[in-house]
């Protein structure tokens, strides 16, 4: 996981991504929709929170794929699970859903656990190839018992303590939208002050770089696996639920949001937390842009092509550390 | 007796490299295995640092059985590997590296005094601290790779060829680091070098290995008198 250390041809790259993007998107908005600018800014405020979202779904993926090196194909599964369980604790418990977060964290922080101290440990012995098939089985697997569980019905997480808009300057705001994004970089920046500043922070630093020299500085290599793959999935159950309360939950969304985070973490560079949240941000506003000029259906096609894109363009992202 | 390797046999999948291996290391010496490419010098320190599991055999440190002790287990003991080829963290800074190097909370506790000894040693090392370990020169990483290894105050200094690939006045540099690390600090080394002259010069034993095997034994001043040893790895007249 890279350190904080600022890059300029990186940060050129992403003004220039941002740009880019943005200007196009205001030529359409504006001249060719014949739109105010202030509805291109409305669309630049969305664009942004909803990407903080998918920011912190990647800064999961990323951690889990820095130490284990394996992408973590049931993450889009494990964030809807995550949503599922909030839903489900917020109307047992009839608690507004905002403060059944840190109990979705904990439930599948618990669950990450589990899978990585049985199931991908001894996957991991057989190279990379295993784990990474074992997480699409369990990526089938929980669609499918979510759908029997939940049924494939689309849910809105409602949370009546921010199931508002505001105004500021003419922009409308979706508080749910707001909340989310301001704790989603709350929560990132928290990741990375843990990654960069803790003992065991630097450890998972360690692994990431060099996995039998983490080893012989004495590191615990198993503890840390685990440790990271549960830190992943627990962030993933949080954007799961921002997600749901921003738009909805399904089981059959999960694929589509694997594919996202996986473009995401590959626009920011694997591995790089600082990169998870750019990629995500942009992520988030291309969407919406092209949500709203082109149509709505064909959001879930740019995080694809730009993930194709970033391929082809800088196939180590655009914070690649190598 | 510190260091006890016992009839240890270890390989990778189904090749064996280690066909029985037998040696011992006893408190405040430096004890050098040398040996061809392949001979299996690396294998061994593996397993003595527990990055191998033997197939068969017993290793043994400060009189515990170790053999299935796992590597972090061996790192809080004091066993510590300098390993083949550094394996320092490349995007961290060499401060960094040797802050990780300090992982064991009883190593974390004595971080001023070691950091500052191990400066003594490369003061290089302390001009360098902010630099990217990935981005210094070869000498250098060497040095770090040690420094690295001391910061975990280590009772046993397990170092795989820590001269490879450096200029002469380098190599110099080192192995009178290493013998400064046993002499001065005591700490007790076991030392796999290339450069077989001057690290018989300053061991106080020797083991040769051929093909997995140890077939020669003695201190470093018998070794260098030792025809087979001047004329297989000295390249001089037996
Ligand atoms: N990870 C591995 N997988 C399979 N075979 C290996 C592995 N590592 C080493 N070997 C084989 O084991 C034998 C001994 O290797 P080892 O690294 O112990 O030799 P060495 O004495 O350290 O040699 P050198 O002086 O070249 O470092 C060699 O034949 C090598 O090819
Ligand atoms: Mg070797």
């Amino acid at each position: 996981m890279s350190i904080a250390r600022p890059n300029f041809q990186l940060i050129a790259a992403l003004i220039l991504a941002f740009v880019i993007s943005s200007a196009i998107a205001y030529y359409y908005v504006v001249y060719v929709m014949n739109n105010t600018s202030l509805l291109f800014a409305q669309l630049v405020t969305s664009g942004l929170m909803l990407g903080g979202i998918y920011g912190l779904a990647a800064t999961g993926l990323t951690i889990i794929f820095g130490v284990m090196k394996i992408i973590n194909l049931a993450h889009g599964e494990l964030m809807m699970l995550g949503g599922f369980i909030s839903l489900w604790i917020s109307t047992f418990l009839r608690t507004d859903p905002l403060f059944v977060l840190p109990i979705s964290f904990v439930v599948l922080f618990v669950i990450g656990v589990f899978f990585q101290s049985t199931l991908f440990n001894s996957a991991m012995r057989y190279g990379l190839n295993p784990p990474v098939f074992l997480a699409f089985a369990i990526a089938l697997a929980l669609q499918n018992l979510m759908i029997l569980a939940w049924t494939a019905d689309v849910r809105i997480i409602r949370s009546p303590l921010i199931d508002s808009t505001v105004q500021v300057e003419g922009v409308s705001i979706q508080l749910a939208r707001f909340v989310s994004f301001i704790l989603a970089i709350v929560l990132i920046l928290l990741v990375k002050a843990f990654i960069e500043k803790t003992m065991i922070g630097k450890g998972l630093r360690a692994i990431s770089q060099n996995r039998e020299a983490a080893a012989l500085m004495g590191i615990n290599v198993s503890i840390v696996n685990v440790l990271a793959y549960s830190l992943g999935v627990g962030l993933a159950a949080i954007a799961g639920t921002m997600l749901g309360m921003v738009f909805s939950v399904s089981p059959l969304d999960g694929p589509v949001l694997t594919s996202k985070t996986i473009a995401i973490i590959v626009l920011g560079g694997i591995g790089s937390v600082a990169g998870a949240l750019v990629g995500g941000l942009i992520l988030g506003l291309i969407e919406t842009y092209v949500g709203y000029i082109v149509g709505s259906g064909f959001i879930n096609a740019v995080a694809l092509l730009t993930f194709l894109l970033v391929l082809i363009l800088r196939p180590s992202g655009l914070f690649g550390e190598r | 007796m510190m260091l006890g390797v016992d009839n240890v046999v270890a390989g990778y999948g189904e090749v064996t490299v280690l066909k029985g291996i037998n040696l011992t290391v006893r408190k405040g010496e430096i004890v050098s295995l040398l040996g061809a490419n392949g001979a299996g010098k690396t294998t061994t320190l593996k397993v003595i640092s527990g990055l191998l599991q033997p197939k068969g055999g017993r290793v043994s440190f400060n009189g515990h059985d170790i053999t299935t002790a796992r590597t972090n287990e061996r790192v809080k003991m004091g066993i510590i590997l300098v390993p083949e080829g550094r394996q320092l963290f490349p995007r961290m800074t060499v401060l960094e590296n040797l802050e990780l190097g300090a992982y064991t909370k009883k190593a974390r506790t004595r971080i001023k005094e070691t950091l500052h000894r191990v400066y003594e040693l490369f003061p290089i090392l302390k001009e360098r601290k902010f630099q990217l370990a990935g981005t210094l020169s070869g000498g250098e990483q060497q040095m770090l790779a040690i420094g690295r290894g001391l910061m975990a105050l280590p009772e046993l200094l397990l170092l795989d060829e820590p001269s490879l690939g450096l200029a002469p006045k380098i190599v110099k540099l080192v192995m009178d680091a290493i013998d400064r690390i046993n002499k001065v600090d005591g700490i007790t080394v076991l030392l796999i070098e290339q450069n077989v002259y001057r690290s018989l010069q300053i061991s106080d034993r020797a083991y040769i290995i051929e093909n997995g095997m140890i077939t020669l034994e003695g201190s470093g001043q018998e070794l260098l008198n030792e025809p087979r040893v001047r004329s297989a790895y000295l390249g001089l007249s037996a």
